[in-house]
């Protein structure tokens, strides 16, 4: 017996969630392939775990329907969608064993106690830990509780799974670990998941795409790249990688490049054509690079403001004529606080948006 | 499966049972009741026949609208566009027209003129039955069912009838008969509704009267209720926060003695207490009969009134205010006081300026808690009240007695209930504004600071000699019931108990020849159905508080509450009320009386439900939903096993205050169910208290058997805890 894959597609139809007078989430609309991990990422109270507890049926929303697999299950209760859920605290039943806790959720299944069983077995196997099927939860560290919640809801072959924080009870180091072996087993197993997280580097590690909210509508959805590379607002390019917002002036488009113009500067950047003329330039770390002035020829002049060594990078908060830039630089070049620095904008790396 | 499929089965088995309830079991109530099944032998004629054979054969025509309840709902199983409705329509109309018909047609015929006016004559009816019970169920239900099926409570039937049947029958056990005795109150002498009577009745001299201010002996009876309950409530709460001081803030050691302490005013029967101190200072008590031997002080009858009722109460409820103060010093962060502490306060000020204040609160609340005890208390007034009438015992007077009035005792029970109300309403509002103590979760270390001295002289100068008074009270009790008539007679003696509880060997077999015996099988059989009942809805209602989120919950909450705040003579005297004439008829009954212990009680249960279910994250529950649970195999597979201890809380309860209750079920009681505290009251009555005495000891003692054995029961059997089969590291391998 393996674990099967019976992947469906979710799509979210103009949902829309009200409580009273407050609305958490606005109408929006998503699909997701099947077989694809989309992340839900955002700021707390953007409205991505409402989003996700209405896709496993915890919620009703107001107006709109959910599809999973072509059936609308809008008014189904969760324990009839085809859906799986891993929970930010694990949710483990404290008074069942691991592998109670592994093979609850096929109580209901046509199979009998030792196929239970023996599927429960296969779960944990899956997720490395056999020999623990009697331990009870209080029993196991933070990460192994973890992979039990992640082997209960694998064993019952979800259309669907849903993954809500996970792994913000852990550590950094086992984060990054757990969030590897995420995403190895649902591309393993071929799995449609939806994955809830604030953590941007989580994010972009673990999707096939990612859905930013903010204040309950899609900010922007796209690749990790498309959101890091092309920001569609102001509000994605600081939320992911936290860029440098520079005002500027939009002075002309000629397809797909624009002319704008900070500080008396003049630069032509590749973007997506914005409305206005008033936008934002997107400056990341990898599109500067920094110089001693007395050596460098050219360059916008820049002054030091702080120097932190962080081991492998160094981080500045440089004073620009158009502003404060806070930068990471690789270590190698080195820059005391109060230097000035001749400061190179590679347009390849910026990007333009609308100003809010 | 298909949900729409599950959902039209629900509503068949609705529409069945709501059929058999109509069809085939006797509508009106059984005489002899129905388990006893003799009905079954002349079944159906006019006294047993169904709803639909009444209507069709023996004249009650007007039962014939309640089938339409269950056509209704019909073209909903056949795909109607409007299903939802039609079920909510049937189940609505059939639970409207029960109740319309009940409440019209009653013993006499029309229970309007106007009406036999309008329509003319009609056969009277009896109560209603089992019959009447099932269709009225099952139409609430299929009203629920209809909501389910719009979506309410994400379509689950299991949650919406629960609520649904929480919700009804609270009103129809708690707020039926709390307006029925308000409009009790208002029918005049003649039979009339008078509001004439009703103002007279509730500005009675006798009530209000300040006259012993004017020189006349007594003052209103509200008037002695209020004082006797502000100075109890005085007296419990600083006596109570000695105690928790004493607890939490001292050294003393034998705290083992102070749970003792606590434990005993919950398995004493209220007037066992009052009791106790007849035996040591009535006109021939021990203490009496000593003093007066020793210091020539000619014995009086100085307990029968304000000061022994004070004393017995600050005996009684001191305990539970020491309980609830305990939680307080407890939620106060001992690393508050240490900050006081480093910012260079001494003892005294740190006590003065952060513990006190900070208790503040928690004092109020306690005081609340014995003003309202106060209030509600009756059998010490029964006991020891002497001449101070007092508003709860005046109740029972004016209906028992030779007064016979009902129409006075609800007047007083509107002013009692008034009195017991405004303080519940103040507690919460207090309570919800001022309480400082929040629990974060979060390990708070660090050492209380130490009493001032001076407090804590005081404080052993108060409990130490406190506690040794409740022990020799205790003591008196206990022996009391061995000798031929403490003080007077000290012989001792084991007939009290032979005439309570003898046993003699009859031509077949044991024969309970004891006095007691009836009463005290009644008692325990009784308590012993109502305590899981009282356990099971009160933790269900719980459930649906803290997990569930529904249209008029806050509402909900206050009501389920709102039932605590009514005196115990409040409950009975409405129940009789009530329940004395159709539609629902039960006085008289065993039914009457576990329906009154199941309500009574609940709130505890309700909140022993509610802090455990707080301790129990919400993500489990969503987690089993999402692990294919439906909401009822969740409750039944991860909170009833994790809610254990409130279980056992209810259920320990629910018990021992079903057996040690006086003040309700004094009312409800009958020849053939009378219980064990209505039967030593009635001893205490004609100073037969040997008799009383030793019934009293052996109910304590089945008490403590009855905890025990329920701890042990439901309590212990904690899941062994495994260990793996083979070591492994508990580190996951990396």
């Amino acid at each position: 017996m393996s674990i099967a894959n019976r992947a469906a597609a979710v799509v979210l139809d103009k949902v829309r969630k009200q409580y009273g007078a407050v609305t958490a989430v606005e109408e929006i609309s998503i699909t997701i392939e099947a077989g694809t991990l989309v992340t839900l990422l955002g700021p707390s109270g953007c409205g991505k775990t409402t989003t996700l507890r209405m896709v496993a049926g915890l919620e009703m929303p107001t107006t709109g329907r959910i599809l999973i697999g072509d059936k609308d299950v809008t008014l189904l209760p969760p324990n009839e969608r085809d859906v799986s859920m891993v929970f930010q605290s694990y949710a483990l039943f404290p008074h069942m064993t691991v592998l109670e806790n592994v093979s609850y959720g096929l109580a209901d299944a046509a199979l009998s106690k030792a196929q239970r069983l023996e599927k429960a077995r296969e779960g944990l196997h899956l997720v490395g830990l056999e020999g623990y099927d009697e331990r009870l939860p209080s029993e196991l560290s933070g990460g192994q509780q973890q992979r039990v919640a992640c082997a209960r809801a694998l064993v019952l072959e979800p259309q669907v799974l849903l993954f809500d924080e996970p792994l913000s009870n852990l550590d950094a180091k086992l984060r990054r670990r757990m969030r590897e072996e995420i995403r190895d087993l649902q591309q393993k197993l071929n799995l449609t998941s939806i994955y809830v997280t604030h953590d941007q580097e989580e994010a972009l590690a673990v999707s096939d795409k990612i859905v930013v909210m903010n204040q309950g509508k899609i900010a922007q959805e796209g690749t990790p790249a498309d959101l890091y590379e092309r920001p569609a607002n102001s509000f994605v390019a600081d939320f992911i990688g936290g860029a440098n917002l520079i005002p500027c002036d939009i002075l002309r488009y000629e397809g797909s490049t624009a002319t704008v113009r900070f500080g008396g500067i003049e630069l032509q950047v590749k973007a997506p054509r914005v409305n206005g003329a008033a936008g934002n330039l997107v400056v990341r770390s990898a599109a500067v690079s920094l110089a001693d002035r007395s050596t460098a020829s050219g360059g916008l002049p820049a002054t030091v403001r702080k120097a932190t060594y962080l081991g492998g990078i160094w981080e500045y908060t440089l004073d620009t004529e158009f502003g404060a830039l806070f930068l990471s630089q690789p270590v190698g070049s080195r820059f005391e606080q109060g230097a000035t620095v001749a400061l190179q904008l590679d347009p390849q790396h910026l990007s333009v948006v609308a100003r809010p | 499966m298909d949900r729409l499929s599950r959902q039209d089965r629900n509503v068949v088995a609705l529409l069945i049972a709501a059929a058999i309830g109509l069809a085939l079991l006797p509508w009106y109530a059984i005489d002899d009741g129905f388990w006893s099944f003799g009905w079954t032998a002349s079944f159906p004629d006019a006294k047993t026949a169904p709803a639909l054979l009444q209507a069709s054969l023996f004249g009650a025509g007007w039962l014939w609208p309640l089938a339409l309840g269950l056509v209704i709902p019909l073209p909903a199983l056949f795909g109607h566009r409007r299903g939802a409705l039609l079920i909510m329509l049937g189940g609505a109309f059939g639970l409207a027209y029960m109740l319309l018909e009940g409440f019209l047609i009653g013993l006499h015929g029309w229970t309007s003129p106007a009406l036999e006016g309008v329509f003319g004559p009609v056969q009277p009816q009896e109560g209603m039955g089992a019959g009447a019970l099932i269709a009225g169920t099952s139409f609430l239900l299929l009203l629920a069912a209809g909501f389910a099926r719009r979506g309410a409570m994400r379509g689950d039937l299991f949650l919406v009838g629960s609520i649904s049947i929480i919700v009804a029958s609270i009103a129809l056990f708690v707020f039926f008969p709390v307006a029925a005795v308000l409009q009790r109150a208002a029918v005049s002498d003649e039979g009339r509704f008078s509001i004439t009577a009703l103002a007279a009745r509730l500005t009675a001299p006798d009530i209000w009267s300040l006259g012993c201010f004017a020189g006349q002996k007594y003052c209103g009876v509200l008037w002695n209720s209020t004082w006797l309950a502000v100075a109890s409530g005085i007296t419990t709460t600083l006596l109570g926060l000695a105690f928790a001081l004493l607890h939490k803030r001292t050294g003393f050691r034998a705290k083992g003695l102070l749970r003792l302490l606590a434990v005993l005013p919950i398995i004493t029967p209220p007037f066992v207490i009052g009791l106790g101190i007849i035996l040591l200072f009535g006109r021939s008590g021990v203490g009496t009969v000593l003093i007066s031997d020793v210091f020539g002080i000619p014995p009086s009858r100085w307990i029968y009134g304000f000061s022994g009722l004070l004393l017995v109460q600050t005996l009684a409820f001191t305990p539970i205010a020491y309980l609830v103060l305990i939680g307080v010093v407890d939620g106060i962060s001992p690393s508050m006081e240490e900050a006081a502490q480093t910012l260079r306060a001494n003892r005294w000020r740190t006590f003065r300026t952060v513990t006190w204040p900070l208790l503040r609160p928690g004092l109020a609340n306690a005081f609340l808690i014995g003003f309202v005890e106060s209030l509600a208390d009756f059998g010490n007034p029964l006991v020891l009240g002497g001449n101070y009438d007092v508003l709860s015992t005046d109740i029972f007077f004016a209906i028992v007695g030779s007064q016979n009035d009902p129409g006075r005792a609800s007047a007083l029970s509107i002013v009692l209930l008034a009195l017991t109300l405004s303080a519940f309403v103040l507690q919460r509002r207090w309570l919800g504004r001022r309480s400082y103590t929040t629990i974060s979760g979060k390990g708070d270390a660090g050492m209380p600071a130490a009493l001032p001295h001076g407090l804590k002289v005081l404080i052993y100068a108060v409990t130490m000699p406190w506690l040794a008074f409740t022990a020799l009270l205790y003591l008196m009790i206990l022996a009391g019931g061995f000798v031929r008539s403490l003080g007077l007679n000290n012989t001792p003696t084991i007939q009290h108990y032979i005439t309570a509880f003898g046993i003699d060997w009859g031509p077949h077999g044991i024969l309970w020849s004891g006095r007691a015996w009836q009463s005290f099988f009644t008692t325990i059989e009784l308590a012993a159905i109502a305590a899981p009942l009282t356990a099971a809805v009160g933790l269900l209602t719980a459930y649906l508080l803290n997990r569930q989120n529904f249209f008029g919950k806050n509402s909900f909450e206050f009501l389920t509450m709102l039932s605590f705040a009514i005196p115990g003579t409040v409950i009975g005297i409405s129940y009789i009320v009530a329940f004395n004439v159709p539609p629902i008829e039960l006085t008289g009954t065993g039914l009457i009386l576990i329906i009154c212990f199941v309500f009574r009680n609940m709130p505890v249960s309700i909140r022993a439900g509610l802090a455990t279910l707080s301790q129990i994250d919400k993500s489990l529950d969503e987690c089993s939903l999402t692990l294919r649970h439906g909401s009822f195999a969740t409750v039944r597979r991860v909170i009833l096993p994790l809610l254990r201890p409130a279980i056992v809380a209810s259920l320990v309860y629910a018990f021992v205050r079903a057996i040690t209750s006086v003040s309700a079920v004094i009312f409800l009681v009958s020849a053939q169910y009378n219980l064990a505290t209505a039967y030593i009251v009635g001893r205490v009555e004609v100073s037969d208290f040997g008799v009383a005495i030793a019934y009293s000891s052996v109910l304590i003692l089945c008490m403590l058997a009855a905890i025990a054995t329920i701890q042990l029961g439901v309590g212990e059997q904690r899941r062994a805890r495994r260990i793996a089969p083979t070591p492994v590291s508990l580190e996951a391998a990396s």
